[in-house]
């Protein structure tokens, strides 16, 4: 990977705001073991909100990424133009125009980077429409840090590992382009439920993922009802067990009534 | 309820029965009293003429005819002569019809009985009047007033009937307009030659260009709010997760943050239902497409195999019918997942069944479960409360506002402990 561009205007959008990057890209370097191993992945998040791009920010430096933020359209390009960014995560609503611009000017100028719309609209057709224009993938707000973490995680991976897509964990090996997790070299039956439960933990290691986002992730907006989360312990355990029945080491752990981690 | 025009044509009715009563009572009362001092006159005259005659010599037996037998001129002796006064009398007298031996009619006659002295000589004269012509008369007065009186009313009602219908026209229209009015929409009445009925639908709509006003202002206000909270609960939602990150907190501790964690997506799922709800409301669903509701029933059984399966239901299938639907997919989406979500959530612990049916353009959702019948009333609007439930209410209020955007019907029935949802479909046909 190519070293950043030397900056060339400094845009400091405030100073909070800026020490809070630092502080983040410091905790994120000095972690022993970043999820890239050792390529450090650049993201810009262009979010009028500041609570919003600042956690957006917070746990994905947690997660090895480094982070710049925009809140306007202007800001956004002129930090495209100074810095390489592997992905963009761009709200659509912008004070001064729309983040759709922001995707077509990515599109035209750094087609590589991999862009996720973030939008307030929750809706097919704005779906549809945010991925004709090229865009990755589409969130909509309210959404859980664990699930734009996974989706970001996702589209860098496609995006710069295309067909050798693997994650490679000790003994356990997923191979996200065939969809299939392996075990020294056996391929694990796992249902189509638990094994996206498996990716979605294993994409935001070490972090604790709520039962809620779990449930959100797999089943979407039927994840309304009280069940799902029963269900979500029935769908862990059998993956636990499989995992472990495997040979494998005990990857996942359970927080009591709160969620799971991944720990590699 | 009585129509205003018959009941117009009723009052009308019975105030012209009464006058026409009265007024062939009078009438007849009239006639009667006419011909009798018609009657009166004429004997008064006939004895005036005859003392005429009798002065002028004319001979009493030449006077009348020999063999009248109801005039007739006696000499009597002078000393009964007492006065110039006369009688009249009113004489029946029942005689045999000549023409119809049968029929037996009673003539009534006027008689007049004087005593005069004319040359020394004293008559008694008797003169007799029959009223058989003048009642003739009468009745026939009396039967030509009763059938003018009977077609003219006839003629007058039909003419109120018309004018009636006339002149409430603009109010009948403005009644009609009322009925198809939806909240949307402005109501546009026309302009009348009325002044009554011009205050009242200048009235009208004045108060529904209110109504509209304040009721989109509040749906304004509703999706401002909607909107406005998602930013904040997504920053709330969002700060809880990283303080879930933290390793430091104590048991106590982690477990307000879940708690807190937990109520803050609780708000999530009733701030996208509320927005979906608006989004319905302002028609942001046009997009049709034709769905084959029997396939498509069968690969939502499917997409909730989990769900059946975790709470040990049986899903019984009737689709007796094949019917293709022009919907919106997110809506039928919703629909069907409202359905089917409040079927799994509250049946019961396990071993309930759901089945559902399809016939005659009637969808039939019928499960098990552990509440008791729901009531019917507001059962279908958003802030329904339901003690034993929290989300029921908006699932419900989602349904009813989609089958409404189709105009399809809603329905609920409790039966055998079996809750049954319908929704009516009025499938139109594939061109």
């Amino acid at each position: 990977m190519t070293k950043p561009k030397e900056r060339r205007n400094l845009t400091i959008i405030t100073n909070i705001e800026k020490n809070f990057a630092d502080i983040w890209k410091f905790l994120g370097s000095s972690k022993k073991k970043s999820t890239f191993n050792t390529v450090k992945m650049r993201i810009l998040i262009v979010e009028d909100e500041i609570n919003l791009r600042q956690d957006a920010g917070r746990y994905l430096c947690k997660n090895g990424y480094e982070c710049e933020f925009s809140d306007t359209l202007r800001i956004g390009k002129q930090k495209l133009r100074d810095w390489e960014f592997h992905a963009a995560l761009i709200d659509i609503g912008l004070p001064d125009g729309s983040g759709i611009e922001l995707v077509k000017y990515i599109k035209a100028h750094f087609p590589a980077m991999g862009i996720i719309i973030i939008s307030a609209r929750n809706s097919l057709d704005d779906k549809i429409d945010a991925l004709k224009i090229g865009a990755d993938d589409y969130l909509t707000k309210p959404y859980h840090l664990s699930e734009l973490s996974a989706r970001l995680y996702s589209v860098i991976r496609r995006r710069n590992f295309g067909g050798k897509n693997m994650l490679i964990f000790d003994g356990l090996e997923i191979n996200l382009s065939d969809k299939k997790a392996i075990s020294n070299g056996n391929e694990l039956k796992l249902t189509k439920k638990e094994y996206e439960v498996l990716v979605y933990l294993a994409s935001n290691p070490t972090y604790l993922v709520t039962k809620q986002a779990i449930a959100d992730n797999i089943w979407g907006e039927k994840a309304d009802m009280a069940e799902t989360f029963d269900f979500v312990y029935t769908q862990l355990k059998n993956l636990k067990k499989k995992l472990v029945d495997a040979g494998l080491k005990n990857y996942i752990k359970v927080f009591y009534g709160m969620g799971y981690r991944f720990m590699d | 309820m009585i129509k205003l025009l018959t009941k117009t044509i009723l009052y009308i009715l019975t105030a012209t029965i009464v006058l026409f009563s009265i007024g062939v009572f009078v009438i007849y009362k009239t006639i009667i009293f006419k011909l009798d001092s018609e009657a009166n006159e004429h004997l008064l005259s006939t004895k005036n003429k005859t003392i005429a005659e009798l002065r002028h010599g004319i001979p009493a037996e030449n006077i009348f005819a020999k063999n009248d037998s109801k005039n007739q001129i006696t000499k009597i002796e002078k000393q009964t002569i007492f006065s110039d006064r006369c009688f009249i009398e009113t004489e029946k007298e029942t005689y045999i019809n000549t023409e119809s031996e049968d029929e037996e009619e009673s003539v009534t006659f006027k008689v007049l009985i004087f005593q005069t002295n004319i040359n020394n000589t004293c008559y008694e004269v008797k003169i007799t009047n029959s009223l058989a012509e003048g009642k003739e008369i009468g009745e026939y007065i009396m039967g030509v007033v009763t059938v003018f009186l009977i077609i003219s009313s006839l003629i007058l009602l039909i003419i109120n009937l018309f004018i009636s219908k006339h002149i409430w026209k603009p109010f009948n229209a403005t009644i009609t307009s009322l009925k198809k009015w939806e909240i949307k929409n402005s109501l546009n009445l026309g302009h009348t030659s009325i002044y009554e009925f011009n205050t009242l639908n200048s009235s009208l709509m004045e108060l529904t260009e209110k109504i509209k006003l304040d009721y989109s202002n509040l749906k304004e206000f509703t999706e401002n709010i909607s909107h406005e909270t998602q930013t904040p609960l997504t920053i709330l939602s969002n700060k809880l997760e990283l303080l879930l990150q933290e390793k430091t907190y104590t048991p106590e501790q982690a477990n307000l943050i879940q708690e807190s964690y937990m109520a803050v997506q609780r708000l999530y799922k009733l701030n996208k239902t509320l927005i979906l709800l608006s989004r319905i409301e302002n028609k942001q669903f046009l997009e049709m497409q034709f769905i084959n509701l029997n396939l498509y029933i069968n690969e939502k059984i499917e997409e909730y195999e989990d769900f059946f399966e975790n709470k040990a239901i049986t899903v019984h299938k009737q689709l007796e019918q094949n019917i293709d639907l022009e919907i919106n997919t997110t809506l039928i989406n919703v629909l069907f997942d409202n359905l089917l979500l409040n079927a799994i959530k509250y049946n019961i612990e396990t071993g309930g069944t759901i089945t559902i049916k399809l016939s005659n353009n009637v969808l039939c959702v019928e499960n098990t479960s552990f509440i008791n019948e729901l009531e019917q009333k507001f059962l279908f609007e958003r802030i329904s409360k339901n003690s034993t439930s929290n989300s029921l209410g908006i699932g419900l209020s989602l349904i009813k506002k989609i089958a409404d955007f189709y105009s399809w019907g809603v329905s609920y029935q409790y039966q055998n402990n079996l809750h049954r949802f319908f929704i009516h479909f009025k499938p139109k046909k594939k061109e």
